[in-house]
């Protein structure tokens, strides 16, 4: 983030879109009368709500002089949370995306390996031989405890496309 | 109150059946275990096991979810103390005054101190929802829907407002997650709403999605290559070392004594969970003591006072998610979203139509508790040691149970883009500075709260003057407006501080005020 001012402007315009963006289609639905409210109304009126928090958010960052920076140690829990990552959130993104493909398309030990070896290649101090290890591991207690124990309802192995 | 011990009784009789017996057990451990690891929730591991007490009884589920809610208030304060990290919320606030003792060599002793509080805490807290949660369940049997939508209402204010971060954008997470809530077929017409055409949102956003997208799959793109690895060194702590010395007890029982205390009474006012307990009651050591420039210099008072409160507050934090089905915070709407799956209807019925769960879950409460114990003391030195396990090994298995878990909610895959998709936009909204937690519980009270709202319009003959005219409605209405208020108040003042260069205390939450 640039600067504080900027990220609480983002903040309120991304709620006054949200909230704007339900009234809209709320109107969609019925309102209904006010003895008998339609599916629409408690929507529009939330999104109404959402609209006005949002405006003030973004209100209060350009009308103050300057925008206090909340100084909240819990939220980045010691940790420094600047800068992009890109290789781990692509590798855990990679990871779910791989894994919801892979259980459509051959079954849950494909899908299993490759969810746990592709995000662990996301942290930078992994290794190949322990991220192998760790696909191999998890692979083996995966499909035992879910597709054994528990008869979870996806093949553990099929070939591609068959169904 | 001979009623509550009758319906004790019988809840020890139900917890103390071996497949419950073995439920709990499972749950405190599962819940120290991951109490202990750094970079892994307690909200994420609730939600992960949630779809696998579908297929188990409604009693044996509620113990075991409880379980890992309070058994990780265990491990939590151990990464806190031996470390500095505060890896938990509701520990944060023991780093100040615990590191200190360790770094003076007195770490087991801050640890055996805090399994004491922990043990004097719960069991306060557990006393007063035994008698208490059935008083305040008698009450609200009288509620209408007028009052259950402006209780409702006061509950969210407070769950978004008085919990960590901006109280705007508390509540604007409230209000999205209220949305998702609504989305899928609308119950009274039939109406498909918020689904954009995808059938597979007719049934309504998944509870294990949402979750574990907000807590789990955001939690990982927020912490992966940024949590610093753990040097645990040469941490090697006994049963010895735990014990306590007679002047340390002196001083840190009656802490401990007025920490349970302010845990009992935070869990009272809806939205303060555990962490403000916490914090509340180690500001009010500070303002007591005689000496509080020596505090952050490892006082026993600050450690022991904290630790108490944070753990009654967890266990008094079931009253009102138990007596009316109003969750104070996020860990107790999952809860409350377990019932609801179960069949149950949460709310002021619940104790007199479901006496086994409510009586069963107070009697797991002390037996949890008794277990945890046992769990910590002769063990420390293996959940010390587990804080070695590096996140890299950490985070991709978690991944994995994340999309079976989420899988298996409904067996469906579009859950699992869901949960990606929550995970991302929870992520983002992280960034902006937003504190996600609210969104769940929105998203629990959002349809009860409409379908109350609906009925008290239709009852009224679409009279909005019926929320201030029913008494105990206007109360809560009042509430809400006294909340509103001193949160104006607070920005006021907190913009005069912010005007002179003066020491604001930032370590302290906004409740101070």
């Amino acid at each position: 983030m640039h600067s504080a001012r900027l990220r609480e402007l983002l903040s309120g315009a991304i709620c006054m879109m949200l909230g704007l963006g339900a009234v809209l289609e709320a109107s969609r639905y019925s309102i209904g009368t006010l003895k008998q409210l339609g599916p629409g109304f408690y929507p529009a009126l939330l999104g109404t709500a959402l609209a006005l928090v949002g405006a003030v958010i973004a209100g209060a960052a350009l009308t103050k002089s300057t925008v206090e920076e909340a100084a909240d140690p819990l939220l980045e829990g010691g940790t420094d949370l600047r800068g992009p990552d890109w290789r781990g959130w692509g590798c855990i993104i990679g990871g779910v995306v791989l894994f919801i493909f892979l259980a459509w398309a051959t079954g849950l030990v494909s899908a299993i390996f490759a969810c746990v070896f592709v995000s662990a290649r996301g942290d930078r101090s992994a290794t190949l031989k322990g991220s192998i290890i760790l696909a191999l591991v998890m692979t083996v207690c995966g499909s035992f405890v879910f597709g054994y124990l528990l008869g979870i309802n996806l093949p553990l192995w099929q070939w591609p496309f068959e169904s | 109150m001979s009623s509550s011990l009758t319906g004790l009784w019988h809840g020890f009789e139900v917890a103390l059946l071996p497949a419950n017996l073995m439920w709990c057990f499972i749950g405190v451990l599962v819940g120290n275990i991951v109490g202990v690891l750094p970079g892994l929730g307690v909200l994420a591991t609730v939600s992960i096991l949630l779809p696998l007490t579908f297929g188990m009884k409604p009693v044996a589920a509620i113990l075991m979810l409880a379980g890992i809610y309070y058994g990780a208030q265990y491990g939590g304060a151990i990464c806190s103390i031996l470390l500095n990290l505060p890896c938990h919320p509701p520990h944060a606030v023991t780093c100040l005054d615990g590191y200190p003792l360790t770094k003076q060599g007195k770490g087991g002793t801050a640890l055996g101190l805090s399994i004491i509080g922990a043990c004097i805490g719960a069991a306060l807290g557990i006393v007063e929802m035994t008698f208490f949660a059935p008083v305040v369940a008698r009450f609200a049997l009288n509620f209408g829907p007028a009052e259950v939508c402006t209780l409702m209402l006061f509950g969210l204010l407070a769950g978004s407002t008085l919990a960590r971060g901006s109280p705007l954008k508390g509540v604007a997470m409230m209000l999205l997650g209220q949305m998702l809530g609504l989305a899928g077929v609308d119950m009274n017409t039939g109406l498909p709403r918020f689904t954009f055409g995808i059938l597979d949102l007719y049934d309504g956003v998944e509870l294990v999605a949402l979750a574990l997208g907000l807590f789990g799959i955001a939690e990982f793109l927020k912490s992966v290559n940024r949590l610093a690895p753990l040097h645990v060194g040469n941490l090697r702590l006994g049963l010895r070392d735990l014990l306590p010395s007679r002047a340390d007890l002196r001083i840190g029982v009656p802490a401990m004594m007025r920490g349970s205390l302010m845990g009992a009474l935070c869990a009272m006012v809806p939205g303060t969970g555990p962490t403000i307990a916490s914090f509340v009651s180690y500001a009010l050591e500070k303002k007591i003591s005689r000496t509080p420039e020596r505090f952050g210099t490892g006082m026993i008072e600050g450690v022991a006072s904290p630790e108490a409160s944070t753990h009654s507050s967890v266990q008094a934090d079931f009253i009102p998610t138990m007596s009316m089905g109003i969750p104070g915070e996020s860990g107790m709407a999952l809860l409350l979203g377990a019932l609801m799956i179960q069949g149950i209807q949460p709310g002021p019925l619940l104790i007199s139509e479901h006496p086994d769960i409510f009586w069963g879950l107070i009697a797991s409460f002390w037996i949890g508790n008794l277990i945890l114990v046992i769990l910590n003391v002769p063990m420390i030195g293996i959940w010390v040691r587990m804080l070695a396990i590096p996140y890299r090994l950490l985070y991709p298995s978690a991944l994995f149970f994340v999309c079976i878990g989420v899988y298996s909610a409904r067996n469906s895959l579009f859950q699992v883009g869901e949960t990606l998709v929550f995970g991302l936009v929870g992520y983002g909204m992280i960034r902006l500075r937003f504190h996600v937690a609210p969104m769940l519980l929105g998203f629990i009270l959002g349809p009860r709260m409409e379908e109350n709202f609906r009925n008290a319009m239709a009852i009224s003959g679409g009279d909005f003057s019926i929320f201030i005219r029913r008494p105990i409605s206007a109360v809560f209405v009042s509430l809400c407006g006294v909340l509103i208020l001193s949160q104006l108040y607070a920005q006021l003042v907190r913009h005069r501080a912010s005007r002179r260069p003066s020491q604001v205390n930032a370590s302290l939450p906004q409740v101070e005020e």
